[in-house]
């Protein structure tokens, strides 16, 4: 607590002396700003059968106050209602309790520089790494996966209570750390959800009990953090990482316990085991190729296993995740990147039943192709993702028509392909259309 | 290069002629722009790489597959594959052929690690291959023949010659017959494939690889060079082109030096102090369609450190730009970190990421001394500017500097295809804290000329801005 109290006068002082010291800015840095935007999404769901899977209206909202040239505060919120739920009662009440409304804190930030100290304290959202559209070393938010990946990545990333600081150590060089007591886990779809993952197969002969994952948001003994080292020489970009933090994705540890004269129950309690992640991040243009690699080694990450001689049905596997992409323009309109992502467990795969571990390599490759008409009005664009070693795919078209400067229509399609236990697969039923009014302001 | 025999890597060498069509031709100019090739010579110059690219790979591959198995034979290929990228990015060639052959190594070596299987290895190859093939027949009919692409690995054309019909049509027909060939061979090989022989496989590549390549290389110069000959556009040119080069060894160097500082000094109207903040207004137009603007702030210090951050409209605001010499970011809220972006990417409108965050064409482009012009009745220099690396906007800029003043007037900018992109002019010279300062740039699309971007640059303020502004960590905070 005393830690606690000082840290807390520290920053205060930095804010009071930062705001004094900038006093006298120019009048652009003093503004209030107000950014929102509100959007109606709608989806329509191509089987089993064809129905409205989404009739969501969403608000977002968000400010900044600047104090000074080196103090601001930021608040940003979000609110939905999906009306799904009274076009449709094709889901159950525990999903419909889960998804159908939300109010959220996005964000609730205290930033303050001072020299080359720059301080982030609040709700926020950190984000590593170089490329786009993959979480490698993505590592510090948990994820709201209700919705599979699909929607952008700012909106996945559940914001967490942190504090951040980089220190830089000359120009080009950097570092940075972050800690935070929010162990808030990842978001998962609830039985019967749109999105809800395939269950692990498993063949148990007794009865079982599965635990909730109630594990407290909030521990300072449970506390995670880590830093990064960002270093800037000749165009290459090259930053180092180490995370230490809970497995944000719950492992189902198995217990037997016996109750004579009845059968043992087999009881499934999801843990969020610790890992300790260590990476590297890369980025360089050889313009008018730009090229991005991102790697990260999970040590102490642990899959659940269906091997009945398995006491606790998890094994430990060190996982290294990494991928390699390049971007490139073609005719100067047609933009293009492609990325190569693996997947490498050091250990056996076998019996492993998490849908994204096909094999002890897991590989997958994304394409994402995008480009502009009519002063970039109508935008389409393309991503296609296929996992390689059992050939499940996404493939995701999308059009983007800017009726004005603040209106935007967008019309898609989220189209899965693949064996029903593969990362992709899994939606082969899912397959859906998308249409979206986003006004702005 | 990773991919074997036929990429295009092969693509045809043809000669260059000088000079710009329809325009008087000054000696120093035709000078400045001849350079005198053979068909033996460019075969010699380019022949051993053609060999390296399209040999090397595959013949390591083997070897490694036979002797130690299939991981240390797609170990041995990509790396060689790197080596080659590597060593052609050094050498500041384009690296096109480079980079795509990069990315077909790297597909080539996720197939076959994540297949154990070699003839899986060879398949993304011959996929490539093929699409090189439809790639360089579509070129064509989209009116840019993708050889004349592949030709500047060897040979840096001038704009005006790239500009001209006889080198689209030259190219035209080149990459026909390269997009034949391509196909036919792409074809051949599958077929191969498909009987799971791999030691038949690569003896059949190398016998359609480097015989038919080197054959189509020496028919495509040879061909090219007697097409310009012929050709009333640059004939005349090519004949005097000895007499050309020694006009060029003598009168080049100070010439370089004098246009060096007519640019510095053109640079001055685009750049009012060391550290300064600008607001720029962009005002996209095409006919018959409502203008679109654009609102940017953009922090400039030290010439080549940018931050553009997009004030307006609404879809944009919130999105941020940074420039440190020529290495680019942007932000954009869905993505929440910075990301790392081509300078030749296009902002908005026909503007380029690279017109805002970079003013240093004397920084950026070596110059030469073309002579002389009028535009709108004022006496200009003209300038031909050529990309010192390939990490710039624009590869070549024809540049009119007022003789008066030497303030910018006119630019066109070419791509390195030698295709004509966008013709630009500047006016509305405002004082601005002592400093005169062209306050508008016109950007017009080369084709469609109902296509124009009018950068307006507006208030500006003078001050020193902190180091921080311009590290890519802080983009986020200053959102």
């Amino acid at each position: 607590m005393r830690h606690a109290v000082a840290a807390t006068a520290l920053l205060l002082g930095l804010v009071a002396s930062a705001v004094a010291e900038e006093a006298d800015v120019d009048d652009w840095t003093k503004a209030l700003r107000v950014r929102g935007r509100v959007a109606e999404e709608f989806a329509y769901r191509l089987h089993d059968p064809g129905d409205v899977s989404k009739l969501r209206t969403v608000g977002w909202l968000e400010g900044k106050y600047t104090l000074s040239e080196a103090v601001a505060v930021r608040a940003a919120v979000r609110g939905w209602y999906d009306a799904v739920f009274e076009a449709t009662d094709r889901y159950p009440p525990n999903v419909e309790r889960d998804e159908k409304t939300e109010f959220s804190l996005r964000e609730a930030l205290l930033t303050v520089g001072r020299g080359d100290v720059d301080v982030r304290l609040g709700r926020q959202q950190i984000v590593w790494g170089e490329a786009i559209g993959t979480f490698v070393t993505d590592i510090v938010n948990p994820k709201d996966f209700r919705e599979f990946v699909l929607p952008d990545f700012s909106e996945l990333r559940i914001p967490i209570w942190a504090l951040d600081v980089t220190y830089r150590l000359t120009e080009g060089v950097s570092i940075e750390g972050v800690w935070t007591p929010d162990t808030r886990t990842n978001k998962l779809p609830k039985l019967g959800a749109e999105f809800q993952f395939a269950r692990i197969p498993y063949r148990f002969r007794n009865p079982v009990v599965r635990l909730p994952d109630n594990q407290d948001e909030f521990s300072l003994a449970r506390s995670e953090g880590g830093v990064r080292l960002s270093v800037l020489r000749q165009g290459w970009d090259v930053a180092l990482i180490y995370y230490d933090q809970a497995d944000k994705t719950p492992v189902l540890f198995q217990r037997r316990v016996s109750q004579p004269p009845r059968p043992d129950v087999i009881v499934l309690e999801p843990e969020h085991p610790r890992l300790h992640i260590v990476g590297a991040t890369l980025g360089k243009s050889f313009e008018p190729v730009v090229v991005r690699a991102e790697a990260a080694l999970s040590i102490g990450k642990r899959y659940e296993t269906t091997d009945p001689l398995d006491t606790d049905g998890v094994v430990r596997r060190d996982t290294l995740d990494w991928l390699i992409g390049v971007d490139y323009t073609f005719f100067e309109t047609v933009d293009t990147a492609l990325q190569l992502n693996q997947k490498v467990l050091m250990g056996s795969a076998t019996n492993l039943t998490r849908a994204g571990v096909a094999a002890e390599v897991t590989t997958s490759l994304s394409l994402r192709v995008a480009t502009g008409f009519f002063a970039n009005t109508l935008n389409p664009s393309l991503l296609f993702v296929v996992g390689v070693n059992r050939g499940d795919f996404r493939l995701s078209p999308r059009v983007d028509y800017l009726v004005s400067d603040a209106v935007m229509l967008s019309v898609g399609a989220d189209l899965f392909e693949g064996p029903h236990q593969t990362l992709y697969g899994q939606f082969d039923r899912n397959d859906r259309v998308t249409f979206t009014t986003t006004w702005r302001f | 290069m990773s991919d074997d025999m036929g990429g295009p890597e092969m693509a045809p060498q043809t000669p260059q002629p000088s000079g710009r069509p329809g325009e008087a031709v000054t000696p120093l100019e035709t000078a400045a722009q001849q350079r005198k090739v053979t068909v033996t010579g460019m075969l010699l110059g380019s022949g051993p790489r053609f060999a390296r690219d399209a040999l090397g790979p595959v013949l390591l591959f083997y070897a490694g597959w036979k002797l130690f198995g299939l991981t240390a034979g797609i170990v041995a290929a990509t790396t060689v594959a790197l080596v080659i990228f590597a060593w052609e990015r050094r050498h500041a060639r384009t690296g096109l052929g480079a980079s795509i052959g990069l990315v077909v190594a790297l597909t080539q070596a996720a197939a076959g690690l994540a297949t154990g299987s070699a003839v899986a290895y060879f398949a993304p190859g011959i996929i490539v291959n093929a699409l090189y093939g439809l790639t360089f027949i579509v070129s064509v009919a989209l009116g840019r023949p993708l050889a004349g692409v592949f030709a500047q690995e060897t040979y840096a054309f001038p704009p005006a010659v790239k500009a001209s019909a006889t080198f689209r049509r030259v190219f035209s027909r080149v990459s026909l017959a390269w997009g034949t060939y391509l196909l036919l061979r792409s074809g051949l090989r599958l077929l191969v494939l498909s009987w799971r022989d791999v030691d038949l496989f690569v003896i059949v590549n190398i016998a359609t690889g480097i015989p038919f390549t080197a054959a189509l290389t020496a028919w495509s110069i040879w061909y090219g060079v007697r097409a310009f000959r012929r050709s009333e556009e640059w004939g005349w040119a090519l004949k005097i082109g000895v007499i050309a080069l020694l006009l060029l060894a003598a009168a080049s160097p100070a010439h370089a030096g004098d246009a060096a500082d007519i640019v510095a000094d053109a640079d001055r109207y685009r750049r009012p102090a060391d550290s300064f903040v600008w607001k720029i207004t962009i005002t996209s137009q095409e006919a018959k369609k409502t203008p679109s603007v654009d609102g940017f702030e953009v922090f400039v210090k030290s010439g080549a450190r940018v931050f553009v951050k997009f004030v307006a409209p609404p879809r944009s605001a919130g999105r941020s730009l940074l420039g440190l010499g020529r290495d680019l970011w942007i932000y954009l809220p869905d993505a929440g970190k910075p990301v790392r972006i081509p300078l030749s990417q296009r902002l908005v409108g026909q503007v380029a990421n690279g017109d805002i965050a970079r003013a240093d064409y004397a920084g950026d482009y070596d110059a030469i001394l073309l002579g002389d012009d009028a535009v709108d009745g004022v006496g200009c220099h003209v300038l031909d500017l050529k990309a010192k690396t390939k990490d710039v906007t624009y590869s070549a800029i024809k540049y009119w500097v007022s003789k008066d003043g030497r303030r910018p007037v006119k630019a066109e900018f070419y791509a390195g295809t030698g295709t004509l992109l966008k013709t630009g002019t500047f006016d509305n010279f405002q004082n601005v804290g002592g400093h005169a300062l062209a306050t508008r740039l016109t950007l017009t699309d080369a084709i469609r000329k109902d296509k124009r971007s009018v950068l307006d640059y507006g208030e500006v303020t003078i001050r020193e801005l902190p180091d921080k502004y311009f590290d890519k960590n802080y983009m986020k905070t200053l959102d």
